[in-house]
């Protein structure tokens, strides 16, 4: 069973397609990056998983089950973007009600976890830094104890200590419960150390979807002369090439560099950055083909 | 022992104390001043002794005419209608103010994408919500109308035609009708935040809409409720009250005349002598063949009416609730 799966999923708000034809299914216990430019989709694609928007066209599951089922909600944890969180009320009353609106809750991790980072249990979340509420709003999602984890954007308002912090923590839960993550930042570099799987939305539809370790295998950093980088097209298939003077750089998928090229290994953030500028480009699998 | 505390209404006492806390002080102070007033009224009656010349409602009688403190009593002071007023007031009041607020604030905060993406599903949060509020709201509006009623049962007596069932101070103003009232409001708010979804402009939908549907309720809705099933009888013209029972309620009346024909009674009127004494105007209207109508409830039906105003209540309010269940579930967020 796939975590999440996704076929030809389309979302429109009144005449804008927000997403279309996403098409996804991705395994259990991934630690995956969402990435894309600002209104590339992230927010709308994750806000369908959870099951706060329904889908306008195609059929999605997540953990089996349609998002916002039982089922789903259950295994499913969200935190949105703007950390939503019950600013009048006290941290303390927050869990209590959390652990009311919850099936499974464990509150002893939440109470360690804020103990940990010393959020007061008596203060108001509104009088919270930005960072703290999203410490909260984190500890809130984790401490359902999910299966799937969708955080759109959860370290923007964090300091780097704090974003260590937090991925160190949130790793620990993949690895000990087999949590499924789906991280979305439109900062690529945040979430190069910890995915193995990589989502590439641009313009509302997915560029890429595939487990980093294949893209980067199959994915090199070619060096060679500006003069040749027309030709190089015809040898391998470059997903884009920039010129620098004399010297040429491309992004192909490729295992083995054309003679006269040098051959590096790419960083995910080149992979990303590159299929970016390139949106005609794809590394999609079809459905059947992914599952 | 411990006791089981429904999910929604354990959230509903931490995310919404301060909406419980105000109407249960709004209906509180509400009853704490009819007990005070209706007490300080007995107090005055009972140092007066004219306890025994104030009937019950419901005989229609007043003892003890000429007495002066009775009279002194009448005019000690009027009936204020600004107390019934209040109280009409006091639902939408709340539903404006307690009942509105919590459905607009999750959408205008956001805070509606942390609590639809729990094990609660959206629907079962806002119907636990709305009921736990709900209950609280229609309970302390039943314990408002028993002190009303204990107060009314005095106070009717200072202007008003004591004992008459029918009045809306008395027929809107029961347990009953104020625990309707009350939810109706409530769901009223329900279903225009779920629809308008921001705080404000809900307010003033709902200020509209209510006072839309007061227009419609209370001068015509129930008005010809009380005509359905009403009894028709021939009267006398010159005693019109005669074998009613003054807490009946007379719907119409109207003559006939030759043929069973119904007859306007400006062409009655200008065929009567002009020195015709009132005791002969029912034997003249024989003579002529016409017939003097009356329809009217008998007092004793006043409660199938109480009843079925009631229904009528509960079913717009539930209707209200079902549409913003439905609305929840086609719309569920923005």
């Amino acid at each position: 069973m796939s975590a999440i799966e996704a076929d030809r999923v389309g979302k429109r708000y009144r005449r804008t397609w927000a997403l279309r034809e996403c098409t996804l299914a991705i395994p259990p216990g991934q630690v995956v990056a969402l990435a894309g430019p600002n209104g590339a989709g992230k927010t709308t694609l994750l806000r369908v998983l959870a099951g706060l928007a329904a889908p306008s066209q195609g059929q999605v599951r997540v953990l089996g089950s349609p998002p916002g089922s039982p089922q789903a909600r259950d295994g499913v944890s969200y935190v949105d973007q703007q950390m939503p969180l019950y600013r009048s009320l006290r941290v303390r009353d927050i869990l209590s009600v959390a652990e009311a609106l919850n099936n499974r809750w464990d509150r002893d991790l939440a109470l360690a976890r804020l103990e940990a980072v010393g959020i007061p249990l008596r203060r108001r979340a509104g009088q919270l830094s930005g960072g703290q509420q999203a410490q909260v709003a984190l500890t809130l999602a984790l401490a359902r104890r999910p299966e799937l984890l969708l955080l759109d954007e959860p370290l923007a308002s964090l300091d780097p200590l704090a974003r260590q912090d937090v991925m160190g923590w949130l790793m620990t839960s993949v690895a000990e419960d087999g949590l499924s993550v789906v991280f979305s930042s439109h900062v690529v570099s945040e979430l190069e150390r910890v995915a193995n799987y990589l989502v590439v939305l641009s313009a509302g539809q997915v560029q890429v979807a595939a487990p980093v370790d294949s893209l980067l295998a199959t994915h090199l950093a070619l060096i060679g002369p500006a003069d040749s980088a027309d030709s190089l097209a015809g040898q391998v298939e470059v997903v884009t090439i920039t010129r620098a003077g004399r010297q040429a750089q491309a992004l192909a998928r490729t295992t083995s560099a054309p003679p006269g090229w040098s051959r590096r290994p790419v960083t995910m953030e080149e992979l990303v950055l590159g299929y970016l500028k390139r949106p005609q480009a794809r590394v999609v699998p079809e459905l059947a083909a992914l599952r | 022992m411990t006791i089981a505390v429904p999910p929604m209404t354990r959230v509903t006492w931490y995310r919404h104390r301060a909406a419980l806390a105000g109407i249960i002080a709004v209906f509180g102070v509400a009853t704490a001043f009819l007990i005070f007033d209706g007490v300080v009224l007995r107090s005055w009656v009972d140092a007066h002794h004219i306890a025994g010349c104030l009937v019950t409602a419901g005989s229609g009688k007043v003892k003890c005419h000429r007495s002066a403190a009775l009279i002194s009593f009448y005019d000690k002071t009027t009936f204020r209608p600004d107390i019934p007023w209040s109280l009409i007031a006091i639902a939408p009041a709340l539903a404006l103010f307690a009942g509105l607020p919590w459905v607009t604030r999750e959408f205008d905060t956001g805070s509606f994408r942390y609590t639809w993406v729990q094990s609660i599903s959206p629907r079962r949060w806002l119907l636990g919500t709305f009921g736990s509020l709900a209950v609280i709201a229609a309970a302390a509006a039943v314990l408002c109308g028993l002190a009303f009623g204990w107060w009314f049962r005095l106070a009717q007596w200072q202007g008003l035609y004591p004992g008459y069932p029918w009045y809306w101070e008395h027929f809107e103003l029961t347990p009953l009708s104020m625990a309707c009232w009350t939810l109706l409001a409530m769901a009223l708010a329900l279903v225009i935040g779920v629809v308008v979804r921001r705080t404000v402009p809900a307010m003033a939908a709902f200020v509209l809409t209510y006072g839309a549907w007061l227009f419609f309720a209370d001068p015509w809705l129930r008005p010809h409720l009380f005509t359905i099933g009403t009894v028709v009888k021939p009267q006398s013209w010159a005693s019109p009250s005669q074998g009613l029972s003054y807490q009946d309620n007379m719907v119409d009346n109207w003559f006939t005349g030759p043929g069973d024909h119904r007859v306007a009674i400006g062409s009655i009127l200008r065929r009567i002598p002009p020195n015709l004494p009132d005791t002969n105007l029912d034997q003249w209207l024989a003579r002529n063949h016409y017939t003097y109508w009356i329809s009217y409830q008998p007092a004793d039906r006043v409660w199938i009416f109480q009843l079925a105003w009631a229904a009528i209540l509960l079913t717009a309010a539930a209707a209200c609730v079902l549409a913003a269940a439905w609305l929840l579930r086609k719309r569920p967020a923005q």
